[in-house]
């Protein structure tokens, strides 16, 4: 399921199916930047998405909206999971690829890049595009 | 996909009631006493049960059950309601159980007395019954029932073990590299753990020491043992303590919850398929070897 706001305060909910959703290709935003990249871990380091009401006020007063940074330090499985984001690869490509190379069960691996992918997400980190196009 | 070519599958086991699901039929919500299977993201097959203590409770349960399902749109137990083909399916539920169908609005299902386990069934198909007769007629075909006096099994995402007869499911929890099984089992509880990968949870640190740091306990507690290893384990290590009850649980001195617990754990790295497996027992009276052994002998993880 994803929402969308396309009126003002009117949630729109669209149903996606676990296929499709699944079908997606994760994209990567590039205004992250990658920092303190190790073998195992990463650091990713991304603009904070800044409240609408905030940016006005703020441009009201004639000053640009600061820019914030915040860090997310990945551990050993989301650094796998972020390397294999190349805008051609699935969700499903990777909980695949996840799966086969730590031996895990294909639908926890499902679950947990399902999971990943949708912190991401609401991060602002990435986007998903569609797997079709 | 050919809904015929799903028939093969692997054999599923919770609480009590085992069954063989095609791979795309996925549990999609585990409780104590129920199953969901979802297929593409559709529930497709709904299993309860109920236990009762004896068998005279068994009409009583049943009726109430029939009470509940009555609230349902559509629901009839008439013979005319229901289409020769669920009929058909649910006929061969009938050597092991004693099956009432029925249909609603919905979908088809079916009330399944087991008398020998006390157990009563309610099974709700949700997938199309005329698309996946042969698939529906294959899983309830290999379903069991766990009698009183057999050893509980449970086969799920790739754990499985056998449990002493009587044990009874208190916990589990089956998130992403985290499988959890809690069981009391008379006056022992039993908690089987299954973490994986391993190496990514051991980050880098030994086997023993990584123990010591998870339980809290001194580094001398946790011993080798190589005599009896679990299938596809390299080494294992087993440790045992007492441990005193808290400031509150000392209140109740009086009762078994004041005394002292007796804690035995083992764990093992199933190497093949990297993942850390752990036992631990706890009860207020002296656990024995053999008792661990035979918890741990029938752990299996793949």
């Amino acid at each position: 399921m994803w929402k969308s706001t396309n009126k003002k305060n009117q949630q729109v909910t669209q149903s996606l199916s676990l296929q499709k959703a699944m079908a997606c290709v994760p994209v990567r935003n590039l205004l992250v930047e990658e920092t303190n990249r190790t073998a195992k871990n990463i650091t990713l380091s991304f603009p904070l998405r800044m409240r609408p009401w905030f940016s006005k006020f703020t441009s009201a007063f004639g000053h640009e909206p600061p820019v914030q940074k915040k860090r997310l330090e990945l551990d050993e499985l989301g650094t796998f999971c972020w390397s294999l984001i190349n805008d051609k690869r699935s969700v499903q490509g990777i909980a695949t690829e996840l799966s086969k190379t730590y031996q895990l069960h294909p639908e926890e691996a499902r679950v947990a890049v399902s999971q990943f992918i949708r912190q991401l997400g609401k991060r602002g980190i990435i986007g998903l595009k569609d797997g079709d196009s | 996909m050919d809904p015929q070519s799903e028939i093969s599958g692997s054999p599923t086991a919770w609480n009590g009631i085992t069954l063989t699901m095609p791979d795309n039929w996925i549990p999609a919500a585990i409780e104590q006493r129920y199953l969901l299977f979802s297929r593409n993201s559709h529930p497709a097959l709904e299993i309860k049960w109920h236990r009762v203590s004896n068998s005279s409770s068994m009409p009583k349960k049943e009726g109430e059950i029939v009470r509940q399902l009555k609230r349902m749109r559509g629901f009839s137990t008439e013979h005319s309601a229901i289409t020769d083909r669920w009929l058909s399916i649910t006929n061969a539920l009938q050597p092991l159980l004693n099956v009432q169908p029925f249909s609603h609005a919905q979908g088809s299902g079916a009330i399944c007395t087991h008398a020998a386990s006390k157990t009563i069934l309610v099974l709700q198909v949700h997938a199309p019954v005329d698309q996946y007769t042969d698939v529906i007629r294959q899983i309830l075909a290999s379903l069991t029932v766990t009698k009183a006096d057999e050893p509980v099994t449970f086969s799920m995402f790739g754990l499985r073990c056998a449990l002493p007869a009587g044990s009874t499911l208190v916990r589990h929890s089956f998130k992403p590299g985290e499988f959890v099984l809690e069981l009391q089992s008379g006056s022992s509880t039993i908690c089987i753990t299954r973490l994986g990968p391993a190496n990514v949870v051991l980050e880098g640190k030994p086997f023993r020491r990584w123990l010591h740091a998870k339980y809290d306990l001194p580094l001398e507690n946790f011993s080798k043992d190589k005599s009896i290893l679990p299938t596809g384990a390299k080494k294992r290590y087993h440790w045992e303590h007492v441990e005193a009850p808290s400031f509150m649980k000392r209140l109740f001195r009086s009762s078994k919850l004041g005394s002292q617990q007796q804690v035995r754990g083992a764990a093992w790295i199933v190497e093949g398929q990297n993942k850390l497996v752990t036992v631990e027992i706890r009860s207020n009276s002296p656990i024995s070897d053999s008792f661990l052994e035979s918890i741990c002998d029938h752990v299996e993880v793949d």
